[in-house]
């Protein structure tokens, strides 16, 4: 790419050129170096990882769900140490306080005087995993949720701004629903995405027995830092989309409003809330993560398609006959998306 | 940045796209054409024009689907491009490549480099690659087992058609068997044997080749082929046969058997009356054949007419009826290299009988061209009858003319023939007056036959 602009006396519009190309190929060798370095340390969650850079790329929160002992808290943990953020873990319980999240007042005594001083909590971290989102009382999640959504922290008046980057990572579990707050749909639309971690088969089971079972221990390296993801996040939002992309986006998003005259009749029976605009800018900022991710400089409708089910299954709600009839979301996503995809390409 | 190499990559596909609906669009439009071709042929059409009209429906339906596939689905930049990702999974790079602005950001830049660079490896024919498809091959081999076998079903379709009871229910045996006795008495009259068999063969043919309960003649082939030698012998003459082969509609002028009766029996019954015992009162004077000259360009209407039929006499220059000059046109001394007659006997309603414009040399199928010494080196009888006569065309020899032409001689008014007066024959200068009594006055010799 650069040995096309080499040239045998380079005005300064062409040297200007090359230096970006440049800057742009070290972005795409960190990621994917990032990548990389992630995989070594942390076995078999290859497709967690994936969405988690891109969610990362894209600056937005994910939640992660699975069952325990998976290594979800690893892979936060390990992406925070090559990353090179500051991590932080809040577990969340019923007895978390929203100060226990966002930080409190605190008296303290300056130079022989009581003086109020703000006591930043867990969330003032660039990487934070809120372990157990769902086990905290709503007005707590309101709390980090807020956080999340505004990237500051309002404590007595005081706006309190948030480090960049800074990223949620909320876990939660699907079984042991006893005594949980499930995250109500206006909250839950604020994760970028919603990755499930799944059991791994059974050679990753082997490897991963044999990394971590054995006498040595595989050190996460360091590969960026928190402005070269910053960088890397303003990159992201350069990668051209094709218009018939886009087209097919919006075409989709309508398609799942069972509100809207022309909706399926598959979609106005089982869909209770279809994708919000949120939602279809997920889709595009994680097409085109996705795209600079595998080295490529352009968001593809394969790219959409792979973002599909992370970046819009916490988004959809199925009506109650849907659930009961055991209709899929990612069934529902799939289905209606390749029907617009075929609609505007063929 | 104008990408060459993408917009040159677009371009080559579009052609082979365009190509490969032409090639569709084609297959389908020649099986069209093939069926038009079948139900032409098996209609009883000519194959010629079968032929054609295939062609016809073969290239209007391909112009027809090409222009409707075009509007509805024009291959516009993006559309090739999106074709071409889809068929080399470029990922939309090229689709993409084509609508972004490089100067834009480094991304941009980058891709349009990266889509520059892989552009020139990309193979048109990957991505429209030419083969056989199963409809394809099916409609091509329809296409020309409808070609091939039509022709062949012809015949029994038509011998179907000529079965058919519509076809000749209408044709009883009393009809034949008239026309029969008619010819008998013309052949009598005329002194001709070759009429008498031809009578004594449909009479053979009511008694032997017809349904004994509908009085129906079923043996149409045969009767056609006595009708048309019937029509041949009573009217001599070159022209198409008065009924087609099968006993249908003339190919030329759509004459039914039924029609075809009627015309022969009109026409024999005429030549019935020439015994020959009345010889005085057939005979008409001279005085009684007129001539006229259409103006240019008019076309000559019926020449019905009560009493005295017209002769008529189209005098023009040589070259064709669209450019010769009316007789008033010409001057005393004009040379004239053709002349044209259009003459009617008078002893007929000038162009409706069957015998108009019957001379002598034409009543005895002497058609062919004649020289007349010191009046024309060549006659030519046309032999197609018309409704206003027959033509008759002399080519005049330059120094052959006895007089010149006096358009006082020849003072005709112009318009139809019903309205023009009449001019009498012995009026023409006898370069064409004799060559008019000719072929327009039945000869006494005639008469007395």
């Amino acid at each position: 790419m650069s040995a096309g602009l080499n040239a045998s006396s380079p005005s300064a519009d062409e040297l200007a050129r090359s230096a970006a190309l440049e800057a742009l190929e070290q972005d795409l060798l960190l990621v994917s170096e990032a990548r990389r370095a992630v995989g070594e340390a942390v076995v078999g969650q290859d497709a967690a990882l994936e969405h988690l850079l891109v969610c990362l790329m894209s600056g937005g929160h994910a939640l992660i769900e699975g069952a325990p002992g998976l290594g979800k808290t690893l892979l936060v943990k390990t992406l925070s140490e090559v990353l090179g953020l500051e991590y932080s873990r809040i577990q969340f319980t019923p007895d978390l306080m929203p100060a226990d999240v966002t930080g409190t007042l605190a008296l303290t005594y300056e130079e022989g005087r009581p003086v109020t001083r703000f006591q930043r909590g867990p969330v003032f971290a660039q990487l934070v995993l809120a372990d157990e989102v769902n086990r905290a009382t709503p007005k707590t999640q309101a709390a980090l949720l807020e956080a999340m959504q505004e990237r500051t922290v309002t404590v007595a008046g005081q706006e309190h701004r948030l480090p960049e980057p800074f990223f949620v990572l909320a876990t939660q579990n699907p079984f042991e629903m006893d005594g949980t707050y499930t995250l109500p749909e206006a909250q839950i639309d604020r994760f970028f995405f919603k990755v499930v971690v799944d059991h791994p088969s059974e050679e990753v089971l082997v490897d991963i027995l044999d990394l971590t079972t054995g006498a040595g221990v595989v050190e996460a390296r360091r590969v960026m830092g928190p402005e070269d993801m910053l960088r890397i996040q303003r990159r992201v939002r350069e990668v051209p989309v094709a218009g018939h992309v886009k087209q097919v986006i919006a075409r989709f998003v309508r398609s799942t409003l069972p509100s809207v005259p022309d909706a399926e009749p598959m979609v106005k029976k089982y869909v209770r809330f279809g994708v919000s605009p949120r939602g279809a800018q997920a889709l595009i900022l994680a097409a085109k993560a996705r795209a600079l991710l595998a080295g490529r400089f352009n968001a593809s409708l394969q790219d959409v398609r792979a973002a599909l089910v992370p970046a819009l299954r916490h988004r959809v709600q199925l009506t109650y006959q849907g659930v009961a009839e055991g209709i899929e979301v990612v069934d529902v996503l799939n289905g209606l998306f390749e029907a617009q995809a075929r609609s505007v390409t063929a | 940045m104008s990408l060459p190499a993408v917009r040159a990559v677009i371009r080559r596909v579009r052609g082979r796209v365009r190509f490969g609906r032409l090639i569709a669009i084609a297959t389908w439009a020649c099986s069209g054409g093939a069926v038009a071709f079948g139900a032409a042929v098996m209609s009883g059409g000519a194959l010629d024009l079968a032929l054609l009209s295939g062609a016809v429906a073969s290239v209007i339906l391909c112009s027809a689907a090409f222009l409707a596939w075009e509007v509805a689905r024009p291959l516009t930049e993006a559309r090739v491009a999106r074709l071409v990702d889809d068929r080399l999974g470029l990922l939309d790079l090229l689709s993409t490549a084509i609508e972004v602005d490089p100067r834009s950001n480094p991304v941009a830049l980058a891709l349009t480099l990266q889509a520059e660079s892989r552009a020139p490896d990309l193979s048109a024919a990957e991505v429209v690659d030419f083969r056989w498809t199963k409809t394809g091959a099916l409609l091509l081999a329809a296409t020309l087992m409808v070609a091939v076998t039509a022709p062949m079903l012809r015949g029994p379709f038509s011998s179907i058609a000529r079965r058919a009871p519509d076809a000749v229910g209408t044709v009883t045996a009393d009809q034949v068997l008239e026309v029969a006795s008619l010819a008998e008495a013309a052949a009598e009259a005329q002194r001709d044997p070759h009429l008498a068999a031809v009578a004594r063969a449909l009479q053979e043919l009511v008694r032997d080749g017809s349904d004994g309960e509908t009085r129906t003649v079923t043996d149409t082939a045969s009767l056609t082929e006595l009708l048309n030698t019937l029509d041949r012998l009573s009217l001599p003459g070159a022209r198409q046969p008065l009924l087609a082969a099968g006993g249908g509609e003339g190919e030329s002028d759509g004459t039914s058997l039924e029609s075809a009766l009627a015309r022969l029996e009109e026409r024999l019954t005429r030549q019935a009356m020439f015994t020959g015992l009345d010889e005085e009162a057939m005979v008409f004077p001279e005085e009684n054949w007129q001539v006229f000259s259409p103006r240019e360009g008019d076309v000559a209407g019926d020449a019905t007419q009560a009493g005295t039929g017209p002769v008529s006499a189209d005098l023009s220059k040589q070259g064709t009826s669209a450019s010769v000059p009316s007789l008033a046109e010409l001057s005393p001394g004009d040379d004239i290299g053709t002349a044209e007659l259009l003459g009617a006997s008078s002893d007929s309603s000038a162009g409706g009988s069957s015998l108009a414009g019957l001379g002598t040399q034409d009543l005895f199928g002497d058609a062919t061209a004649e020289a007349f010494a010191d009046t024309a080196e060549a006659v030519k009888v046309d032999g197609t009858e018309s409704s206003d006569g027959r033509r008759v065309t002399m080519e005049l020899a330059p120094d052959a003319s006895g007089e010149p032409i006096s358009p006082e001689q020849l003072d005709f008014a112009y318009g139809r023939p019903r309205d023009l007066p009449d001019t009498a024959v012995s009026a023409l200068p006898p370069r064409f007056g004799s060559v008019a009594a000719t072929y327009f006055l039945p000869s006494q010799e005639t008469v007395r036959r």
